[in-house]
């Protein structure tokens, strides 16, 4: 019962600030001799602001007893909420009871003013964290990568735990902001624990607060990181647990503790997803003009699957299998649109040298597949030109290695060449040999 | 009002059952509403999307930009029907090996329904030995010697979970979303949302390694409540590949295209003067079938393959095999199909008979399996293809870490039983994470412990790598936009590269 009520302050305490705040401009207009009828009713007002304060504060402190909020922050917002109600009431007697002076009135509408705006503004600090109210814009915290080379050699504490924490709970747990008390911005606060004590007893996850949390079910309440937040991947869960079980130190580095082969795999993974800085996959392309429609009727009825990349853009995938023996013409008509072709797959066509003389003008080309032609040197020369290209496919063409090399191709294209590697490799003892012995 | 007596009143309300004017009056606002909701193009009116009604492209084959961007152009599923034992495979528990012959502690018993096992069994060690391999360090049986070679590509997930442990149940759920009839499975909605490359060819195609059909039937490759051109082809890998498509004796081919020509033209007349949009697929199937005469025998022909194809898969042409149809899903792959799928059978390791047991039969099934697949994700690579298809490995369940008791009695080979809490299945290419394990079940590979994936979640993560949001990608029927994964499914974000 008593939580309930508590939790009904975050509901109350809208009434007392929108009614004082309306009291407030009331009473500003009341000095006008047009508004002098208001007075009555401002005095109503008044009551019923006053009253709802008075029972927003009982609220708000139950819920400062039951709620986990720092007891620093909610001491600025307990006075002020106080304070603000105490003046409303001063001001409400001097204004009707013993003097009436102009001056005085407008220097404590803008101390009201003041004291209500600061009083929300702290309760909402509280509830939203300080970050909450920003002109910026939301920017998701950027998780710096890895600056370790050998994992091996890195510190326990400083390089893993302490960068688990960093990314995905100190949002919440640092000098910013404490829910449940709790701060895991440095190894001393991390031993200190939060609300409900220490989070960490070394040496023994089954009592470690922390890995109980993060091992619950997502669907749980109580579940670390709550929902909605950068989740712990399995990893990551791993090195925790074992960081746990081994000590929780702040000294030791990987090589020097005992880890299963589980763990050994986590340690693996975690410097492989963090070390390389992820940059997003996104390919810039200006934007083209629509062209006529009819254009890509010939092409379909010719043979060729003409595909947008996607709905939006005039980008374009052209497959030939089916136009296989009219590529010439393909590639005719295809250069009237030479600059909406993004992937053009002539496989198993008849496509030759003469077939691509004019490649350089498909200059967003980026998936070229040749494989399966007659393409030659002379044809392929024409590709140097293209500087989007990422791909390109001459598998089972009768280029050689020579040729190939000869050619510039643009930087990290990625080249499949044209004979097929010795598969038979398949070589199980090679395979064998390479397992890692346990 | 003038005051009515008893008499008039009676007439004037038989009156109102039968006037006009009482009609148009009562039901104004009933027609202004049907009126206004036709006009708002009825319940699609808020977010119906209305590209995705599909019929209105006059060839519903055609091959379509994704909704969003996708890495994955094609996809090949390796069914292996009867579920592998994953115990034997990809999930080590050195701890079962210790508990082997105990009884089944009663905690995993309680509430749970096994297809065969009844009472309590005994758990039942490895029936392998295991080791790590590749730069991934991933743990790999000895009953797979060749899959080492490519374990650095693929992402293995150790702990997915079903809620079906029969086999025509559960594997309707792993293709259709629903253990029951009707729905549409995985392969015609993907060619649904994106057609085919190749217009010679179907745009799903289903090949079994002939023994048994899978347990739930054609329904896993049928199209459910979408258009029946989406359903899946099935090619056989020996006689004609598809069947009916050979001229009938005496008509030669001129004669069939001339034939079809006309049917298209009587075709074409009844369009113009209805309109029907499933006259233009009909005309486009007529003429599909026509072309795949020619370039379905040619794509399904494993003949002219090079040698060293046929050594690298463990191919034998003119046989039906799983090693040739997955030599046939990379040609048919190659040559633009959207959708191979492929079931493999004699999976189901009970170890009632040496065919099911885990030293014997289950041992040949593996190696057979090991080298095609092997050789698939390898040649896929060297043709620069797997970064376009998305290849997808498992079973419908997993199999219990105790030796199955038939009926209370110790079956009289090595086996286990159904189990659908956690199995292991595997995915690579198509922008999938290379050389990855995700998941983790318990000590003796009972539960999952973390990383525990659902079906749908498959699911949503091949669809995803194909360029949808398996939460938008719907077909309205019967009143309301039905989905692959139902209401259910989160795509696998760690899986993905």
């Amino acid at each position: 019962m008593k939580t309930f009520i508590a939790h009904l302050h975050p509901l109350l305490v809208h009434l007392p600030i929108g009614i004082l705040l309306v009291y407030l401009l009331l009473e500003y207009l009341r000095r006008n001799e047009k508004y002098k009828l208001i007075a009555p009713i401002n005095t109503i007002l008044f009551f019923i602001g006053i009253g709802t304060a008075v029972l927003s504060i009982i609220t708000g402190l139950l819920n400062a007893d039951v709620s986990t909020y720092p007891e620093d922050d909610i001491f600025w917002h307990k006075w002020t909420a106080i304070t603000t109600t105490l003046l409303f009431t001063l001001y409400f007697i001097i204004r009707n009871r013993i003097f009436y002076q102009p001056v005085y009135v407008i220097g404590f509408f803008i101390l009201l003013l003041f004291s209500i705006v600061a009083t929300g503004h702290l309760g909402g600090v509280l509830t939203h964290g300080e970050n909450y109210l920003s002109f910026e814009d939301d920017i998701q915290p950027e998780i710096q990568p890895l600056q370790i080379k050998n994992i091996e050699e890195a510190r326990v504490y400083e390089d893993l735990v302490q960068y688990i924490f960093n990314k995905n709970c100190i949002s919440c747990h640092s000098a910013q902001k404490q829910k449940g008390q709790l701060r895991l911005d440095t190894y001393q606060y991390v031993l200190t624990g939060g609300k409900s004590g220490q989070i960490i007893k070394s040496g023994d996850i089954g009592h470690s607060e922390m890995i109980r949390r993060i091992l619950l079910d997502e669907s749980d309440d109580k579940h670390m990181p709550p929902k909605g937040k950068l989740p712990l991947r399995d990893f990551e869960v791993q090195l925790l647990k074992w960081w746990v079980q081994s000590g929780a130190g702040n000294q030791q580095h990987v090589n020097e503790m005992g880890k299963d082969s589980i763990t050994a795999m986590a340690i693996k993974q975690f410097h492989q997803v963090f070390s390389q800085q992820s940059a997003p996959i996104q390919v810039e392309r200006p934007v083209l003009n629509k062209f006529d429609p009819a254009i890509i009727k010939q092409l379909q009825s010719i043979g060729c699957t003409v595909t947008p990349l996607t709905q939006q853009e005039n980008y374009y995938r052209i497959v030939a299998f089916n136009a296989k023996d009219s590529i010439y013409s393909v590639m005719e008509i295809l250069q009237k649109i030479a600059a909406h072709v993004v992937e053009l797959k002539l496989s198993f066509t008849n496509a030759n040298d003469s077939s691509l003389q004019n490649l350089s003008k498909f200059i967003h080309l980026e998936k070229l597949w040749l494989d399966h032609t007659e393409v030659g040197i002379v044809g392929l020369k024409n590709i140097s030109n293209l500087k989007d290209l990422k791909y390109l496919n001459l598998f089972k063409t009768n280029l050689k290695e020579t040729e190939i090399a000869s050619i510039q191709f643009p930087k990290e294209l990625q080249l499949i060449s044209p004979v097929p590697k010795d598969t038979l490799l398949m070589a199980r003892d090679s395979v064998m040999v390479s397992a890692i012995k346990q | 009002m003038r005051k009515l007596n008893i008499h008039q009143e009676a007439k004037k309300v038989s009156l109102e059952f039968q006037t006009r004017r009482h009609f148009l009056q009562q039901c104004r606002t009933g027609m202004g509403m049907l009126a206004l909701g036709s006009m708002l193009d009825g319940c699609n009116y808020f977010g119906g999307d209305k590209e995705n009604t599909g019929l209105l492209n006059a060839n519903p084959l055609a091959a379509k930009a994704s909704p969003l961007p996708g890495k994955a152009k094609s996809v090949i599923f390796l069914h292996m029907a009867g579920a592998p034992s994953q115990l034997e495979m990809f999930d080590y528990k050195p701890a079962l090996q210790k508990m082997d012959g105990m009884d089944c502690p009663d905690s995993f018993l309680q509430g749970k329904k096994f297809a065969f096992i009844r009472g309590v069994p005994q758990l039942l060690g490895p029936q392998a030995s295991f080791k790590q391999y590749g730069e991934s360090g991933i743990w790999l049986s000895n009953h797979m010697p060749y899959f080492p070679s490519i374990v650095d590509d693929v992402s293995i997930l150790k702990a997915v979970s079903t809620d079906q442990f029969n086999h025509a149940p559960a594997q309707l759920l792993m293709h259709c979303g629903t253990a029951r009839l009707g729905r549409p499975s995985m392969g015609s909605w993907v060619t649904y949302g994106l057609g085919s490359e190749n217009s010679n060819l179907p745009g799903f195609v289903v090949l079994t390694s002939g023994g048994r059909n899978p347990d739930a039937g054609k329904s896993v490759w049928g199209s459910g409540f979408l258009p029946s051109v989406y359903q899946g082809v099935q090619c056989r890998s020996e006689g004609d590949p598809v069947l009916f498509l050979k001229d009938p004796n005496g008509i030669d081919r001129d004669m069939r295209k001339a034939s079809i020509e006309a049917i298209n033209q009587v075709n074409q007349v009844a369009y113009q003067e209805f309109q029907d949009p499933e006259i233009l697929s009909r005309i486009s199937q007529y003429e599909m079938a026509f072309n795949m005469q020619i370039a379905v025998p040619d794509v399904m022909n494993i003949t002219d393959e090079p040698e060293y194809i046929h050594r690298m898969y463990g191919t034998a042409p003119g046989k039906e095999s799983f090693a040739n149809n997955v030599l046939l899903a990379r040609k048919l792959v190659e040559k633009g199909v959207r959708f191979v799928q492929l079931f493999d059978w004699g999976w189901d390791s009970h170890g009632t008979d040496p065919g099911t047991a885990l030293d014997l039969g289950f041992v040949d099934k593996c190696r057979q399996n090991d080298q095609a697949v092997t050789a698939l994700l390898m040649d896929l690579k060297q043709r620069g293809l797997l970064d376009e298809t998305l290849v997808v490995w498992g079973g419908e369940f997993g199999r219990t870490p105790m030796q199955e008791n038939r009926d209370g009695k110790q079956n009289v080979f090595k086996g286990r039983d159904h189990h659908s809490d956690a199995f292991c299945m595997w995915m690579a290419g198509g922008g999938i994470r290379k050389g990855f394990t995700y998941g983790e079940t318990d000590e003796i590979g009972y539960h999952a412990v973390n990383g525990k994936v659902s079906v749908f979640d498959i699911q949503a993560t091949i669809l995803k790598q194909l360029g949808f949001d398996h939460t938008a990608f719907t077909y309205p029927f019967q009143g309301r936009n039905f989905r692959l994964t139902d209401v259910f499914g989160k795509v696998i974000e760690p899986v993905i590269a």
